[in-house]
Formats: C-alpha cells, structure tokens, sequence
C-alpha cells in the first residue's frame, strides 16, 4: 500500500507535473518566476494549499456530490466547480487568518501569495484530475501534495534560469515575457523525458 | 460613444491583448490547441463567458459589498462556466470530452476574473460587455492561430481535413512531430510575442 | 456605504447570489440531462460499431440512425470471467444496463498482479454479439483497458465468431503522445489486426503480441517511436485474453462456437445455472486447466 502512495506521489511531482506537462499554473508561473526567492515562496503556498484543499475536495465528492452518495439516485456532481471553488477560496482565506494568528513569519513570507492562489488554475485543476482519475481521500492527499512540489520545482528552476539569463543579449521585442515562452517551452521538452518511467 | 465602443472591442486584440501582452489565461490555450476545433470552441466558450460574467458583474456591481467581493465574482464565474460545460456536453459531445477538465478551468482563468475586477467593477454594463467580448476574442485570435499552425504543420490538416497529405498515408508531407507536443505552443506564442513587439515596439520589456 | 457593510446586508446578499446561480445551475443541469445521457450512450454505442466494421470512415449518421442499427445488429450479453459461461443478469440488471467495471470499483474487486495494470476486475464481464438479420453470431466485441505511456487505453476487441480470428481493435480514449503512441487511432494500424490470430492453435495460450518487424499470423507491427505503448497493447492482449478475464469465455466458443443468446431472446433460467453447471461440465475443463497451466508460467 505504501509503495502505491510513493508511487502516487513521485509520479505526480515529476512525470505529471502540473507546471510543466499539463501546463496548468501557468499565469503565476510566468508572472511570479523573475526571482528565486519569490518563486520558492509562491511554490511553497501552492504546496501547501494543494495539500489542502486537494483531499478536502475528495471527501466532498465521494461523500456528497457523486451520484447516490448523499441520497440515493441524486447525482450532484454537475455542483463540482462550483463547490470545488468554493472550498479552494475558503481554504485559502483560512489559512492565510490561521497564519497571520499563528505563524506570522511564515505569513510574511507567504501572505502576498496566498490570494493570487485560489485563482491558480493548477488548484483547481489537481480537483478536477482527482474526480477524473478516481482518487479516494488519501489518494488526493498524496497527489495534491505531489502536484504542489512539481509546481514549486519547476517554478524554482526557470526563476533560476531568469536570473541567470539576465546577463543574456536577447533581442528586444523578444526581451523577458516572450524569452521565457521559449524558455519554458524547452523545460517542458526536457520533463517529458520523464514519461515512461514505470514505478 | 460607438468609437468608444469600438476601441474597447478592438484594442485586446493587438495592444492589449490578455495573452501576449498581458500574460493572462495561458494555461488552456496550450492543452487544447493541438487542433483547430477544440480550439475553436474553446475561445467560443471563454468569449461566452467573459462577455456574460462582466456582464452580470458590472449590472450589480454597486450592490456587491467589497469584503465578499472575489468569492461573489468567483459564484458568478463558476455558475456561467457550468452552464457552458452543460451546454457543450448536450451538443458538442465529441468535443467537449477533448476538452475535459479544460472548460472548468475557465473558471480560474485569469482574464475571466481580471476583467471582472479590473473592468465590470467599475464601468457599465454595455461597455463591460463589449471589454468582455473583445478580450475574448483577442484569446481567440492567438488561440486560433496557434492551433491553426500546430495542426497544419503537425498533421496537414486544417480542421481535420488533410491538406498536405502525410508521408504515412501515402503522401508527400512529413509531419512536425514537435507540433503535436504541448511545447509547441509555447515556441508558437512566444514567437508571436516575438512579432507583435516588433510591430508595436512600445510593448518592448525594459531590461 | 455603512449599509453595504454591515453584516446582515453581506450574509444577505450571498444568500441571494447563491439562490439565483443555483437556480441557474440547477435548471441547466435538468434540462440537458436527458440530451447529454443520450450522447453518452450513443458514442459508447458509436465506439462499438466502428469496431465491429459497422461504421464506414467519416459516415455521418444521427444519433437515431446510431441507435437503430446498434439495436439491430449488436447484442449485448454478460459472460461469468471465472467460468466463462454466459449470465441473464447480476441482480436483476440485464446485460445492457449493467456496467462491469463500475460494478467491480464499487465492490473494490481487486484485480490479480498484472502488467497490464488493470486494478478492478468484475465477476461478470460484458461483452457485445454481432448478429446477422438471422440472428447467428458474427462477431465478438470485447471491451479492453489497460496501461500505456501516459495513462490508462480504453477500447474495444472485435474477434470473429470462432474465438481465434482478430477481427479489429479501437481505441476510444487514451492521452498517448500525439504522433506517436496516439498512432494507436491510425486507421492503417488497426487494419493490421484483421485477420491475425490471438491464440497458439489448440492451447489457451495467448500469442497476439505487437513487436517490431513484425511476421507470421500472431505479430502485429509495433508503433514507430512508441515504444512503451506498443508493449502496452500486447499487455493488455495478454490480460484480457488470458485465463483471468475473458479467456476461459473464449476458449469455450473455440471449442463449441459462441453460446446461444441469453436474456430477452432466450429462455429465461439459462444464466441462474450457470455457475453450477459449470464445475459437473466435463467440457469445458481441459480449456480451464491449460489456462491454468499458463498463468503458472508466469
């Protein structure tokens, strides 16, 4: 059982990575990714609010939404983004409170993120991958925590690659926005090496 | 007032437009642009529901109290985007289940709340209409033509029907692997990017 | 401004942006439920036509057209996977309603270790006849899953009425690199498989296999450039023929042809006893113990 969750886990993060294969983040991706320190903590706001909300959306499908869960022959799940939405937004305004009380470092650090990230489509978009592949609970756990470390990795390495490509003559109509299409572009070539490995 | 309207229509489409320039609502245009007709009723679903959410938005803006304001425009958003996702299984079943999980993320796509925010919330509900149908369409157009060239380039096809007929099927062109691939799209819009600053070198970044 | 803030008039005006979206919502969702049922329903029954060869290259047909030759010539019946002998029903849900894979995810039937990484496998599977206007079974439609590159390939097997002959594959949904393993949609590929024959003659034994250059009546040509998916289809052959899911069904119809139709056209009670027959039926035991003998080797 526990290989299956590492299995999950590995699989999310590297060979289904959410920035990178499937593309989805990509607006903060791009916007927030011109210096490592801010990326790093964009990356761990999506972690954590991944881990969150991710399984949290599960147990509201398997237990209120699908059909026949509530009441017997009431398929709601036509209710899915609405509620899935609902529940990354609250999730989010939550723990930024729980921060601000608890852990104000860590909300300094985080704060400024943490609204950008209920409107990251890679949130909503780990939701709508657990309903499609069927994960249960503790599945989404793991695949939500998993997807939000691919999503801070990638995001770590092109800031990386920004600030180094600084020093870089680009041509000027093609200078930061349209250099970094190209960038990302050729990250997402070398990510895909990763499909096919069997766990 | 007509030139007025014509210049919120008009202006995403070049000087402003929400994927090029602004860096807006990326994310579906790269999944579902390896063919020209899930791109097609992509951007006809987004223009839908742009135009629609700014719509209602800005009818009620000065009702909307400010501390509930992103959760009111995000019930709004999702409602419209589920209504289209119904609509679009009832009718366009082939292609909305290529679509998959790509017409709920309208919802989080991030011209859709940006012009919401940015646009219905203050102005009213003609104009915000008109922002919202011509940033849909300014989505469109890359959209479009990306789609246009990775399936032309990637399977001789324009809406799946061969144009330059594939090596494999006895033809004479051999497709662009890469052009099928996802990252494709990235080269393709960074290489419009690339085109619309040099026409317009006002777009130009600083260094 | 006060007004608009204080929290009566805030709970209130949620309360009413809920109701009027939900309303929205809701009524969408009920009237088009009964369209996007029949649109479900009628690509499932699409997939199968084209498999049996009933479906010609870009022919357009409404969906009533779809359904009417579905219903006409297609019939579907539920097999017992252990035994291989037909059923009427599982619990009163006849062949067409009841749903296999469904069935076995609810009831969390595990599927043996296998490399075709199928995780549910029901008790009961379902499977399609092709009949003729006379009612004799043509074909055998066989629905088939299983792990490729980077997801799962859902589709279909058509074999001919002797068990043995490939008579088409399709593939209805799969998320395979386009180009190269999605090439599991060319139509040149799947004409390969016409023809070919899935079993070493006289054993249980699954031969199909897709490999590179290939030859003989067993090979099929393995996908330029995908590797991975390639051995993914050959997986999935040896799965779903295999004494685990449908090969003990199939080495029944090599040996005595495909069973009579039960359910509404034949005699009611044939399923019930199919379980017990089954274990005092001398015939089709051989075929169980090769099967057997087969899935030792592994």
């Amino acid at each position: 059982m526990f290989e299956h969750y590492l299995s999950l886990l590995v699989k999310a993060t590297f060979i289904e990575n959410m920035a990178l294969a499937f593309f989805l983040g990509m607006c903060s991706f791009l916007a927030v990714s011109q210096k490592v320190k801010t990326a790093i903590g964009l990356g761990a706001a999506v972690v954590f609010v991944l881990t969150v909300t991710c399984p949290l959306n599960a147990a509201l499908y398997h237990y209120v939404l699908k059909e026949g869960a509530l009441i017997e022959g009431v398929d709601l799940s036509f209710l899915n983004f609405l509620t899935f939405i609902g529940t990354i937004a609250a999730a989010v305004q939550v723990v930024e409170m729980a921060l601000e009380k608890f852990a104000p470092a860590l909300h300094a650090a985080l704060g400024v993120f943490l609204p950008l990230i209920a409107v990251n489509c890679a949130i909503l978009g780990a939701s709508l991958f657990m309903v499609d592949r069927d994960y249960y609970v503790v599945d989404s756990l793991f695949f939500g925590f998993g997807s939000g470390l691919g999503f801070a990795l990638a995001i770590a390495a092109l800031a990386a690659i920004r600030e180094k490509m600084r020093y870089s003559d680009v041509p000027p109509a093609l200078r930061g926005l349209g250099i970094t299409f190209i960038v990302t572009g050729l990250m997402a070539i070398g990510f895909m090496m990763f499909g096919g490995i069997s766990l | 007032m007509a030139s007025k309207s014509k210049e919120v229509l008009l202006d995403p489409l070049l000087n402003t437009n929400p994927i090029a320039v602004q860096v807006l609502g990326i994310c579906s245009a790269l999944a579902v642009t390896s063919k020209l007709e899930t791109a097609v009723v992509m951007s006809i679903a987004l223009t839908v529901v742009v135009a629609l959410s700014n719509l209602s938005i800005s009818l009620i803006r000065d009702y909307i109290p400010s501390s509930i304001r992103i959760i009111v425009q995000l019930t709004i958003i999702a409602s419209l985007v589920i209504i289209t996702d119904q609509v679009l299984k009832a009718f366009v079943y082939d292609v909305a289940t290529q679509l998959s999980v790509f017409v709920g993320l309208i919802i989080t796509n991030c011209i859709v709340m940006g012009r919401a925010e940015a646009f219905a919330m203050q102005n009213e509900p003609w104009p915000s209409f008109v922002d919202g149908v011509g940033n849909g369409l300014g989505y469109s157009l890359i959209l479009i033509s990306v789609g246009f060239v990775r399936e032309l380039l990637g399977s001789g096809a324009v809406f799946g029907v061969s144009v330059m007929p594939l090596v494999t099927e006895g033809g004479w062109y051999t497709p662009n692997g890469l052009m099928v691939l996802s990252p494709a799209a990235f080269f393709l819009i960074g290489v419009a990017i690339w085109i619309m600053r040099t026409i317009n070198p006002d777009l130009v970044e600083e260094q | 401004m006060a007004k608009k803030d204080t929290p009566v008039y805030i709970a209130g005006f949620a309360l009413g942006v809920c109701l009027v979206c939900s309303l929205g919502v809701s009524s969408a969702a009920i009237m088009l439920k009964s369209r996007q049922e029949v649109n479900a329903t009628v690509d499932r029954q699409k997939k199968v036509l084209d498999v049996a060869g009933l479906l010609l290259p870009g022919q357009e047909m409404s969906n009533d057209e779809v359904q009417a030759l579905f219903d006409e010539r297609l019939v579907p019946q539920l097999v017992n996977l252990k035994t291989g002998e037909p059923v009427a029903d599982v619990d009163g849900v006849g062949p067409a309603e009841y749903q296999p894979m469904e069935a076995a995810k609810a009831a969390k039937l595990t599927a043996p270790a296998n490399e075709a990484k199928v995780r549910f496998l029901p008790e009961v599977g379902q499977v399609y006849y092709l009949v003729d206007d006379k009612g004799a079974v043509k074909k055998l439609i066989l629905p088939i899953e299983g792990y490729g590159l980077w997801g799962f390939l859902y589709g279909y097997l058509a074999l001919e009425a002797d068990g043995q002959t490939i008579a088409g594959i399709t593939y209805y949904k799969h998320a395979e690199t386009p180009g190269l393993g999605g090439e599991v949609d060319n139509p040149r590929w799947k004409g390969l498989w016409k023809g070919k024959k899935a079993f070493t003659p006289g054993t249980s034994e699954v031969a199909i296999a897709v490999v590179k250059n290939a030859s003989g009546e067993h090979e099929v040509d393995s996908l330029s450039g995908a590797t991975i998916t390639s051995r993914g289809v050959s997986n999935m052959m040896d799965f779903w023929l295999g004494e685990n899911a449908y090969g003990p069904f199939l080495a029944k119809v090599r040996e005595s042809g495909p069973p009579a139709i039960v359910g509404a056209t034949a005699p009611a009670g044939d399923g019930e006893h199919a379980d017990a027959d089954a274990d005092s039926n001398p015939e089709p035991a051989p075929a169980k113990a090769d099967g057997h003998g087969e899935g030792e080797a592994h």
